[in-house]
């Protein structure tokens, strides 16, 4: 077992110095005298292992002299290739730890930048609204509403905010309440915020929708107001 | 002629050993192991993969020839190393170097010298 893992460890090494001193370090390695002593050797050979490869890094690259270009007959310059290079693994090390440096510094930058994203827990309106309760609602009488939660995502300018908003499952369909968000594919009538709490309703004049927020942040209401009419909804 | 080498010295452990191992006979790899841990009596021991890194720079530097395998040798695997005159060279500046560390260590220390039999 040790044995094995030993020709695995010499076999890892570079190429040119597994070529040149492979054989010998098998060699050793059969010489040693018990367990003990083989463990050492592959203590050993282990370390050679990191160290050829990170110490040594011109080890594994056995130079070649390139060949100078032919001169062509017709004077017209040619070109020579270069050899397969190999990188170095001191500099993809280098390079690496400078690629996860510069992913930080672009996460930290934009953590830190102008746009900060609120999360704003709004509830949908559910399907137990119809004409009549639309048509008895009034401030004095807020229509009592299933309101069932989304998230969603909207950019102002003014605070600089970004907030999250998206409708999910079957808003109202076939009514007038029916609505989602601006620019999307949703059916009903599209809604485009003002502010972090107030949407306009594209598509009907003086007509807004406005949420209303506790401490905690959750909505826990929404007006509807349309040509000076306002219907208050409140989640149950 | 030390001062040739000077600019070499002080010399790694490793590198010294080697030398010094190879400085009485031609060895092969596991031979030189063997010769420094008996001139150290056991308490510098040589892992293959160190050996054959500093071996590598020695031959570089030209201070160790290879040979290759003897002809008739119990294992083919074997390659022997010969140390050159410039190895040899480095190695008795290293020694003139040691030798004046050790005086200044004794007169310090107020060692006396050992007496000469």
């Amino acid at each position: 077992m040790l044995g094995h893992l030993y020709r695995c460890a010499v076999r890892l090494h570079p190429a040119s110095f597994r070529r040149r001193f492979g054989d010998e370090m098998l060699y050793i390695f059969d010489q040693q005298k018990g367990t003990l002593a083989a463990l050492g050797v592959m203590v050993d050979c282990v370390v050679s292992l990191v160290r050829q490869w990170t110490l040594r890094p011109h080890a594994g690259i056995e130079l070649s002299v390139a060949p100078l270009p032919s001169p062509t007959a017709d004077h017209v310059p040619s070109f020579g290739t270069l050899d397969p290079f190999r990188p170095r693994a001191s500099a993809i090390i280098n390079g690496a730890a400078l690629s996860v440096i510069l992913f930080c510094m672009t996460v930290i930058g934009i953590r830190y930048s102008w746009s900060h994203v609120l999360n704003l827990h709004i509830r949908e309106i559910g399907t137990d609204w119809d004409e009549q309760a639309r048509a008895q609602a009034r401030p004095s009488h807020p229509a009592w509403l299933q309101l069932d939660p989304y998230v969603g995502e909207y950019i102002s300018k003014s605070p600089p905010a970004k907030i999250s908003i998206q409708i999910e499952g079957d808003p109202l369909q076939g009514d007038h309440l029916s609505f989602s968000l601006a620019a999307t594919e949703h059916s009903g009538l599209p809604l485009k915020p003002v502010s972090a709490t107030k949407f306009v309703i594209v598509g009907l004049e003086n007509s807004y929708v406005a949420f209303t927020a506790d401490a905690q942040g959750r909505i826990w209401c929404l007006s509807w107001v349309e040509n000076g009419n306002v219907i208050t909804a409140q989640r149950q | 002629m030390a001062e040739r080498f000077d600019s070499y010295l002080p010399l790694s452990s490793a590198a010294l050993h080697i030398l010094l191992a190879l400085a009485g006979e031609d060895l092969h790899g596991y031979g030189i192991m063997q010769e420094i841990a008996r001139q150290s009596e056991g308490i510098y021991k040589l892992g293959p993969g160190t050996l054959y890194d500093n071996l590598r720079k020695l031959i570089q530097d030209g201070w160790v020839q290879e040979l290759g395998p003897r002809r008739g040798d119990e294992d083919p695997r074997r390659r022997y190393y010969r140390l050159t005159d410039a190895g040899r060279g480095v190695l008795r500046a290293e020694t003139a170097h040691l030798t004046q560390v050790v005086r200044e260590a004794r007169l310090r220390l107020r060692i006396p010298n050992p007496r000469r039999v």
